[in-house]
C-alpha cells in the first residue's frame, strides 16, 4: 500500500476492492504507533473501535453495499466533539474522565457515512488554551518539524492528517482554529458558513462564532467530508437549516471567469506577512489568473477592526461558558486559557452590545465590498510555524489575525498550502467566499492544488520514520 | 499602563468572582491595557444610536 493515500484515492481503491478498509485501518494504526510518540496528536486511540468499524465496512465492501466514498475511511475527531462511550477531555484536567453518553451530531453523521473512528485528537484546552505544557497531555507537534507549533486549536487534527496517521478529521474554528493548523501543517482546512454544520455535542468556546468543519490533505477530501458533515439540525440553535449540495459535482469544472479579489492591504500593510507567505500569494494569483480567473483588488475594513471585534466577542462569550470553573477551579486550567479568558470577565454588557453592533457593520461592509467578486484571497497566517515554545500568551492582542474576519462575518473560508518558507515549514493562502458558497471555494482550492506541486510533498519525518527521540505520552492506546 | 487604576481593576476581578494572587492580577492588568485600546477602537466612531446588534433576538425561532 502507498504510504500516503488521500480520501479520494482510498475511496477509489476500496470501491475497486484493491484494498480493504481493514488493511487501511491497520496501516494507519501502525503509523500512529510509530509516529505519535513524537507528534502527540492523539489523546485517545480507539483501536478496538477502529478495527470493529473497519470490519463492518469491509463486510459492506464485500457485499457490494458500500455507503459511499467515506465508507472505510479512517478519521478522528478533535477532542471537543462528544463521543458516546469514549472519553472527551477538551484536553483539560476539568474533563479528565468525562465519558459522554451521546455522539455529537457530526460524529454521528460521519459514522453513518461509514468512517472508521481512530480516536480523539489533541486540541488547545477547550479550543483556546494552547500550546500548553501545564496540562495532563502534551501539545501536538508539527510533523514538518516537531520543535515547531502546529497552529491551533485543532492541533492534533492538523498534525495527524499531515503525518498520514488519519486521512481526515474534524476541527472547530472560532478565531481560526481549523485554518491555522491547516496552514501551519501544510494541509487543507475549511471553515464553512456559520450554521452549515451542527455544533450540537461539540463543546463550545464562543457560541456566536463557533464553527465545525473538516481538515484533510486536499480540498477534494474536504469536500467529501463537508458534504457528510453539513446539513440542518434542530439540536443546534444556530443551524442554518440548509442541506449541503454535493460539493464533488462541480469540483472539476474549473475556475474560468471566477472573480477573485485580493485583499492586499490585509497582508501587505495591516499585518505584513513574511516574504515566503507573500511569495505564495503572488504565485497563487498567477496560478488563478492562468486558470482563467479574473483578478481584482478588494478593499475591506482594516484587519485590526475585525480582530478587535472578534477577539473581544470570543473573550466575553468564553468567560460566560467557563464562569463557574473560572471561579471554582481556576488553577486546573492551563495558564494560557485561564489568563486569556479572565479578561473576558471584565467586559461589560455594554461592551458586548457595542461589539455586536460593530459586528453587524463589519458584516454589511464586507458583503458590499465583495459584491463584484466571488471570493477574496489573502494570507492565512503571517508566516511559517514558530517554535512551539515561542508562542506568546498575549499574541492575540498584539497583532491582528488573518482568520478572525471570517468568524466575525460567518463567511466560509479555506486554507490551502502555497509553498514553504526558509525554515522548511509550509505557508498558506486563505480564500473566503460568500455565505453558503462553499462549492465555489472548494472548486477554486481544488483547481489550485491540481495546478501546483504542493500536494506531492509530505513531511520528511512522516516519510522516513522518527527523527527525534520519543517522549512520554499522557495516555496509551486503548 | 491601563487607564483604570489597578485598585479598581483588582476590585473588578474580585467582583467577577475570580480569586487571583497579586502576580496574576499584575499580569492581567498589563494585558488589559491592550483590551482597553481594542474597546476604544470598537467604540470609535460611535455607531448610530439605532444600530442593531448582529445577534438581535428573533421570536420566530421560538414559535
Amino acid at each position: 500500500m502507498d504510504e500516503f493515500l488521500t480520501i479520494a484515492q482510498a475511496a477509489r481503491l476500496i470501491a475497486a476492492r484493491t484494498i480493504s478498509p481493514l488493511e487501511l485501518t491497520q496501516h494507519c494504526l501502525a503509523r500512529i504507533r510509530r509516529l505519535d510518540p513524537v507528534l502527540h496528536s492523539f489523546i485517545t486511540v480507539t483501536e478496538e473501535r477502529a478495527l470493529s468499524d473497519a470490519r463492518a465496512a469491509q463486510a459492506r465492501q464485500m457485499a457490494g453495499s458500500l455507503r459511499g466514498p467515506l465508507d472505510g475511511i479512517p478519521i478522528a475527531h478533535k477532542d471537543i466533539y462528544c463521543t458516546a462511550g469514549i472519553p472527551t477531555t477538551a484536553h483539560s484536567q476539568h474533563l479528565r474522565g468525562y465519558v459522554p453518553t451521546r455522539d455529537a451530531a457530526v460524529v454521528r453523521k460521519l459514522a453513518q457515512a461509514g468512517c472508521v473512528l481512530m480516536g480523539k485528537l489533541a486540541t488547545h484546552e477547550f479550543a483556546f488554551g494552547g500550546p500548553a505544557f501545564d496540562l495532563p497531555w502534551p501539545p501536538a507537534r508539527n510533523p514538518w518539524n516537531p520543535e515547531h507549533f502546529t497552529g491551533g486549536s485543532s492541533s492534533g487534527t492538523g498534525a495527524a492528517v499531515a503525518a498520514g496517521l488519519i486521512l481526515g478529521g474534524t476541527g472547530s474554528d472560532t478565531g481560526g482554529s481549523i485554518r491555522s493548523p491547516a496552514a501551519l501543517c501544510g494541509i487543507t482546512g475549511i471553515k464553512p458558513t456559520y450554521g452549515l454544520c451542527s455544533r450540537a455535542g461539540v463543546l463550545p468556546l464562543a457560541f456566536s462564532m463557533d464553527h465545525a468543519g473538516p481538515l484533510a490533505w486536499t480540498a477534494e477530501d474536504c469536500a467529501m467530508l463537508l458534504f457528510a458533515m453539513a446539513g440542518p439540525d434542530e439540536a443546534d440553535p444556530a443551524s442554518a437549516g440548509r442541506a449541503a449540495p454535493d460539493y464533488l459535482t462541480a469540483l472539476n469544472d474549473g475556475i474560468a471567469g471566477m472573480r477573485i479579489g485580493v485583499v492586499r492591504h490585509f497582508h501587505e500593510t495591516d499585518h505584513p506577512a513574511s516574504a515566503a507567505t507573500q511569495q505564495g500569494i503572488a504565485q497563487a494569483i498567477e496560478v488563478f489568473h492562468a486558470l482563467g480567473a479574473r483578478i481584482a483588488e478588494v478593499r475591506l475594513a482594516p484587519l485590526q477592526d475585525y480582530s478587535d471585534c472578534g477577539w473581544l466577542i470570543l473573550l466575553a462569550e468564553a468567560f460566560a461558558v467557563h464562569e463557574h470553573w473560572m471561579q471554582s477551579g481556576f488553577e486546573k486550567y492551563c495558564a494560557m486559557l485561564r489568563d486569556r479568558v479572565a479578561l473576558g470577565a471584565l467586559l461589560s454588557a455594554a461592551d458586548y452590545q457595542q461589539l455586536m453592533r460593530r459586528r453587524r457593520q463589519l458584516s454589511l461592509a464586507t458583503a458590499a465590498a465583495m459584491k463584484e467578486v466571488d471570493l477574496v484571497l489573502t494570507a492565512c497566517q503571517p508566516a511559517e510555524a514558530p517554535r512551539i515554545d515561542a508562542v506568546p500568551k498575549w499574541g492575540i492582542l498584539d497583532k491582528p489575525s488573518f482568520t478572525v474576519p471570517f468568524n466575525v462575518t460567518g463567511q466560509p473560508a479555506i486554507s490551502i498550502c502555497s509553498g514553504f518558507g526558509g525554515g522548511g515549514l509550509p505557508v498558506a493562502i486563505q480564500l473566503a467566499g460568500k455565505p453558503f458558497e462553499e462549492a465555489t471555494l472548494l472548486r477554486a482550492a481544488h483547481a489550485f492544488e491540481k495546478a501546483t506541486q504542493w500536494r506531492s510533498r509530505r513531511p520528511a519525518l512522516a516519510e522516513a520514520g522518527l527523527a527525534l527521540s520519543t517522549g512520554a505520552k499522557g495516555e496509551g492506546v486503548r | 499602563m491601563a487607564r483604570i487604576p489597578i485598585e479598581d481593576f483588582t476590585a473588578a476581578v474580585r467582583r467577577a468572582g475570580l480569586d487571583l494572587n497579586r502576580a496574576r492580577i499584575t499580569e492581567l492588568y498589563a494585558a488589559w491595557e491592550k483590551v482597553e485600546a481594542m474597546l476604544d477602537r470598537i467604540r470609535t466612531p460611535a455607531p448610530p444610536r439605532d444600530a442593531e446588534p448582529a445577534t438581535i433576538f428573533k421570536p420566530v425561532k421560538f414559535s
